[in-house]
């Protein structure tokens, strides 16, 4: 699948390796196996033909339920993330988005999901980058080119071309 | 100075643990139990990797690192503590609690280290280069406390909980909040009485 090399690529990127052995630590990661994982349920879900679907959502499910357990790495099928996508360490991950752009980055400790009572979720654009530990919560919209530093909360729109950091979360143009 | 030995560095590590966390606990707890606690054993495994991948004869050194790797996978996926070998670490390393610790590699910390669940010591994004966080000793890294960049952080420290340190931290004071302001400064040399189980600092 192109999406899948798309993510091993720019994780060797992120982590700035390059050759065979990078391609390999790369490849060999929590956060690449919890990709995989997400990118084969999604494969799944936009399947058109029904039995095969059902299997391999059956098989996504088990997939999916091991790396949670052993990664704490939650990415759901759900969310529509764009090429590139990069789980940069493990542990306490739950991603669920409406969509995602592309070169999205996320390290652990991070939350993208839904605040209570409100069924929307969030709509990320191009080229987001979400520092250790911080929260993306509710229906809200987060432009291209944003970098949410860590442990902050982010509860309201963020325009493109920014960097949000503090709880709550102040805006401030990103300069770099 | 004398290199310390494997069993020095994990008896200093334990130490720390009982004198912080369980001064007051009984007897099955501060012998017993620490021992089956996670971040015990992850910092186990660590001193045993430093101590295996310095090994001079190399066949040995692979044989020994063995088990290491196979622990290690067991730490890292089972407790969520991820320690390299080449993150230095002086006497005296307690981690308490786990999931979320991770520790990079080509960090020097002081002694008397102690780090809660969700602590990213780390690189910012784009700079994996040689700009890593500097720790001194006798640092109290709170739950989910983040030390993020070319920063250096002073002797006698407490960061708290889900602060966010991007700038440096001077000697014998306390920070909060994101990203981190100063609280308060001085009055930090409980610390060390409190790592060597002096005093009644409760």
């Amino acid at each position: 699948m192109p999406s899948l090399s798309a993510d091993i690529t720019r994780k060797m990127e992120v982590l700035g390796r390059s050759g065979f052995g990078g391609w390999l630590s790369a490849f060999f990661s929590p956060g690449s196996f919890a990709v995989m994982v997400y990118r084969f349920g999604r494969f799944g879900r936009d399947l058109r033909v029904p039995v095969v679907r059902q299997l391999i959502g059956a098989l996504y499910y088990v997939l999916f339920y091991f790396v949670q357990m052993f990664t704490g790495i939650s990415i759901q099928a759900y969310a529509r993330i764009g090429r590139g996508f990069v789980v940069r360490n493990f542990s306490c991950i739950f991603v669920l988005a409406e969509s995602i752009g592309d070169n999205f980055t996320v390290c652990e400790g991070v939350t993208v999901g839904n605040i209570r009572g409100r069924p929307r979720l969030a709509i990320i654009g191009n080229n987001v980058y979400l520092e250790p530990g911080c929260k993306v919560l509710g229906d809200i919209t987060i432009g291209d080119n944003v970098v949410v530093r860590a442990n902050s909360l982010v509860i309201k729109d963020v325009p493109s071309n920014s960097i949000a950091a503090g709880n709550p979360a102040r805006i401030s143009p990103l300069t770099t | 100075m004398k290199r310390d030995g494997l069993f020095s560095l994990i008896r200093s590590d334990i130490v720390l643990k009982q004198n912080w966390f369980l001064h007051n606990d009984s007897w099955f707890n501060r012998n017993i139990r620490v021992f089956l606690e996670p971040g015990t054993i992850a910092v186990i495994v660590y001193r045993y990797g430093c101590w295996a991948s310095k090994l001079p004869v190399p066949v040995l050194r692979h044989i020994l690192l063995l088990p290491y790797l196979l622990c290690k996978i067991v730490v890292v996926m089972g407790f969520g503590i991820f320690i390299p070998t080449s993150f230095k670490c002086g006497r005296g390393f307690a981690i308490h609690n786990f999931t979320g610790i991770f520790l990079p590699p080509r960090v020097t910390v002081g002694d008397n280290f102690i780090v809660f669940q969700g602590v990213t010591v780390g690189y910012l994004r784009g700079s994996n280069g040689s700009r890593a966080p500097r720790i001194g000793s006798n640092v109290l890294l709170g739950a989910g406390a983040k030390v993020l960049g070319d920063v250096t952080v002073g002797d006698n420290v407490v960061v708290g909980a889900n602060s966010l340190v991007i700038s440096n931290v001077p000697d014998n004071c306390s920070v909060v909040g994101v990203p981190a302001r100063i609280v308060s400064r001085g009055e930090n040399g409980w610390m060390l009485e409190k790592a060597q189980a002096r005093g009644n600092h409760w």
